[in-house]
């Protein structure tokens, strides 16, 4: 088992790589993989190319990885914590109650006046994550006490309604945060991987990684709820410290996604199950490293479609990822063995 | 009807009994024939003198500013507004708002050839912006509904943020209205159009009085509201 | 080995127990099946027993330490568990389930040992589970999952195996198959095995002794052979309509 999770690792890696390559050579514009290589090792005359490559593709690149490998270990994290197998913070809601309280507390500066608003301009970073971190964590508190009450596939209905009403909102209370001036954030309510310039990664990683430490931590008693809350305390798991736990990694992985990335659709999801069919397993600790490649390489995917040469033409990145997403979605509720007690 | 999208609504407003002309303002391959529009409303309220002699001195102005305008140096000018998403803009290339920028003696960077099937603008990525639009001379960069580019390492690349020759549009708001007043009188008033955008394109005719028009100040919030 | 020493079990503090207090021990090797009617108590005194949920009074001791004082990793090392709900478990394999018996002896990792290998491999031949390798936990029968469970619980190498009506889903030859093997593990390792069971037929005929619940908090204790003599099976189970016959040693039809 062990064997298997490190070659599937070592292939997802690779293939991260190439594909990364691939999207800091070409693009709207091309360039060579040559270029991007020479680029990325500082040795590129042409300080335009070099421009295009360090300065705006490769902190979307990077943003990219980091989103996608969050999203996907939050997946494995929310799936194990839910217990149900199409749990992810975009289809539980979570997303969107980040997004909410992004878009309240800008509304909030707005109305306050325009040195509030200047104030979340500056420290647009911090403050805009920590805003989405509350709305994540209360979305999560609240999804996770309602998953006690109705089976995995109604709550995964639920959490989809959830997020249509929070983004609803969010809408409409932007609208009137930009009548009123506020107007910070703009075309928000589709993900992208293209708004965060490289002052801003740390902000994007710093969580994410305190995320994915707090993951890590508590991927072996994780394991054993799998088998249920009875089992995992007869397996000497303190089950309530051990939620909270993960509910913290969960809020640190996706607050930060949600604040510079947006709604980022069906990557957490998906990668879990992509994850577990290479491991031959559902122990989380292995999970871990797959899901991250694997939904840094889906966002990643999405991404390089997205800016691929069109001429005059943006996909919308959502869109590619619900194209994708979907229908494997359905699979796995239709096929999947991992859904088959929920059916 | 603002263009010839809207003519199936013309029949559903007959059958409510309602008189209907089309005016297909929006479909003017022209700046100019927006303004004769103005001569058709006046005709339907009795009032046709008036609008002739509307059409007459905005006619007039445009004419004057132009003959100004081409006395100075040509300039550059790329109109590119900052969508948000990170790296997408829309970029004025053709028809009537580039032949109004064409207009104030200016050649309108990342312009394309007038096609009536096509808006005039495109999107375009800040990647193309690069490659292509650094050496304008002057940059529209936002309208009053886009957000605040601060990527101030790239802008660093273009001549206009190097020479501080780059311009958004308030359009003075209107907010007892929830309007904003260039996309009302705008169409009809080119000449005040013209008369910032030959302020913007030739610092000699600067005055520092704009209209619609303003320097760009890197930051959010509309700049001051309608102020008449 | 295991002493209850005044044990009430309950959920109310302010009520009295369930079940309880009572003064009961069992020895190594023990297989115990505990009898009694439905809302009897039989599950929450499992769970008190098997340190799930605290004693209302008294205490557990297993090997002479109370539970209750126990870590729950130190716990988890002496007692296995086995329930009777269905658990749907999102992906996990048969594999998995096992090795999960291994949780309370690995490091932060849960890495395993090859040691820790073969106790599972073990563990899955004991319970007649090792063709079901491989496969997802959610696609094995109600009969092959509880096989399963017990090849878990094997696998936990405890001194105390709790198991609660595992054997309602299945069906006759199921029952003795899996009453009989936690019989022989009882034996083979020396550990105590307390299974609760509506099935009174196989647990007279398999119990090393009986726990009978009387449903008013009194639980009595004997060997099969001394309950049916005193009696303790009918005033446990008879009502008007059946009555247990300590002759034939099953229920019959009451009256004409």
């Amino acid at each position: 088992m062990g064997a298997r999770v490190t070659t599937s690792s070592l292939t997802l890696l690779v293939g991260l790589a190439a594909l990364s390559l691939y999207a800091l050579a070409f693009g709207q514009i091309s360039l060579s993989f040559g270029d991007a290589l020479s680029a990325l090792a500082g040795l590129q005359g042409d300080e335009l190319v070099s421009q295009i490559v360090l300065d705006i593709r490769l902190p979307r690149v990077l943003t990219a990885i980091i989103a996608g490998g969050a999203l996907g270990i939050a997946g494995v994290l929310m799936q194990a914590l839910f217990r149900n197998p199409v749990a992810d913070a975009w289809s539980l809601g979570l997303l969107a109650g980040g997004q909410l309280g992004v878009a309240l507390t800008v509304t909030a500066a707005a109305f306050a006046g325009p040195a509030a608003v200047s104030f979340l301009t500056v420290f647009s970073g911090p403050s805009i994550t920590v805003a989405a971190a509350i709305g994540v964590a209360l979305t999560a508190v609240f999804m996770l006490a309602l998953g006690r009450k109705i089976g995995a596939i109604t709550l995964l209905v639920v959490g989809l309604m959830i997020g249509f009403t929070a983004q609803g909102v969010t809408s409409v209370l932007l609208h009137f945060a930009a009548r009123a001036g506020g107007r910070v954030y703009g075309g928000w309510s589709d993900a992208s991987f293209a708004g965060v310039e490289a002052a801003n990664l740390p902000w994007l990683a710093a969580p994410v990684l305190g995320g994915i430490a707090l993951a890590v931590f508590t991927a072996k008693p994780l394991t054993s709820l799998l088998l249920g809350e009875t089992y995992a305390k007869s397996l000497g798991v303190k089950v309530s410290s051990l939620r909270w736990l993960a509910l913290a990694a969960t809020v640190a992985l996706v607050a930060p996604v949600v604040a510079f990335c947006g709604p980022v659709s069906f990557i957490g999801l998906i990668a879990p199950h992509f994850a577990r069919a290479l491991a031959g397993s559902a122990r989380i600790l292995p999970l871990l490293p797959l899901a991250a490649l694997g939904g840094a390489l889906l966002a990643l995917m999405g991404d390089v479609i997205v800016h691929a040469p069109w001429e005059q033409h943006f996909l919308h990145l959502n869109a590619i990822l619900a194209m994708v997403g979907a229908p494997i979605v359905i699979l796995i509720l239709v096929y999947s063995p991992t859904v088959k007690g929920w059916r | 009807m603002a263009d010839l999208t809207h003519t199936q609504q013309i029949e559903r407003v007959r059958t409510l009994g309602i008189p209907v002309v089309p005016t297909f303002i929006d479909a003017e391959p022209h700046y100019m024939g927006r303004v004769e529009w103005v001569e058709l409303v006046g005709l339907l309220v009795g009032r046709e003198q008036e609008a002739q002699n509307f059409v007459f001195d905005v006619e007039q102005e445009v004419a004057r500013l132009k003959e100004l305008a081409s006395a100075q140096p040509r300039r550059s000018l790329l109109w590119a507004w900052y969508e948000g998403s990170g790296d997408r803009w829309s970029v004025t290339q053709r028809n009537a708002d580039a032949a109004l920028i064409r207009d104030a003696n200016v050649e309108l960077v990342l312009g394309k050839e007038d096609d009536p099937r096509l808006d005039t603008f495109s999107r375009l990525s800040t990647e193309q912006l690069l490659e292509s639009a650094t050496d304008a001379d002057c940059w529209m960069i936002r309208d009053p509904l886009s957000t605040v580019y601060t990527r101030h390492d790239l802008l660093e690349r273009f001549k206009a943020y190097r020479e501080d020759c780059v311009f958004w549009q308030p359009g003075r708001r209107h907010p007892d209205a929830d309007s904003w007043e260039v996309w009302e009188m705008g169409h009809i008033r080119p000449d005040w159009l013209l008369s910032d955008l030959i302020k913007i394109a030739h610092p000699e005719l600067r005055d520092g009085d704009y209209r619609y028009f303003q320097p760009e100040t890197w930051e959010a919030g509309d700049g001051g509201t309608g102020h008449n | 080995m295991l002493r209850l020493t005044k044990l009430g079990a309950g959920y109310d503090r302010n009520a009295p127990p369930v079940v309880g207090p009572i003064d009961l021990d069992a020895a190594p090797g023990e297989f115990i099946c505990i009898l009694g009617r439905n809302g009897a108590g039989k599950s929450t005194l499992m769970r008190t027993i098997a340190g799930l949920q605290p004693a209302m009074s008294g205490e557990v001791e297993l090997d002479g330490q109370a539970i209750d004082n126990m870590r729950g990793a130190n716990r988890a090392q002496l007692i296995a568990v086995v329930l009777t709900e269905r658990t749907f478990s999102p992906g996990l394999r048969v594999d998995d389930v096992v090795m999960l018996g291994r949780q309370p002896f690995t490091g932060w990792q849960d890495a395993l040992t090859a040691e820790d290998l073969n106790i599972c491999e073990d563990a899955l031949s004991q319970a007649s589970a090792s063709d079901f390798r491989g496969r997802f936990f959610d696609d094995l029968s109600d009969g092959e999952r509880q096989r399963v469970m017990i090849a878990r619980a094997i696998a936990q190498t405890p001194r105390l195996m709790v198991l609660d009506e595992i054997t309602a889903f299945l069906d006759l030859p199921g029952r003795v198959e899996v009453m009989s093997l936690l019989r022989r593990q009882a034996r083979a390792r020396g550990l105590c095995v307390l299974l609760s069971s509506h099935d009174l037929d196989l647990s007279l005929e398999l119990a090393d002794r009986i726990w009978l619940l009387d449903g008013a908090g009194g639980v009595s204790c004997g060997t099969p052979a001394e309950l049916i003599e005193a009696g303790a099976i009918g005033r446990a189970f008879d009502t008007p309509e059946v009555t247990f016959s300590s002759v034939r040693r099953r229920f019959e039809l009451a009256g004409p």
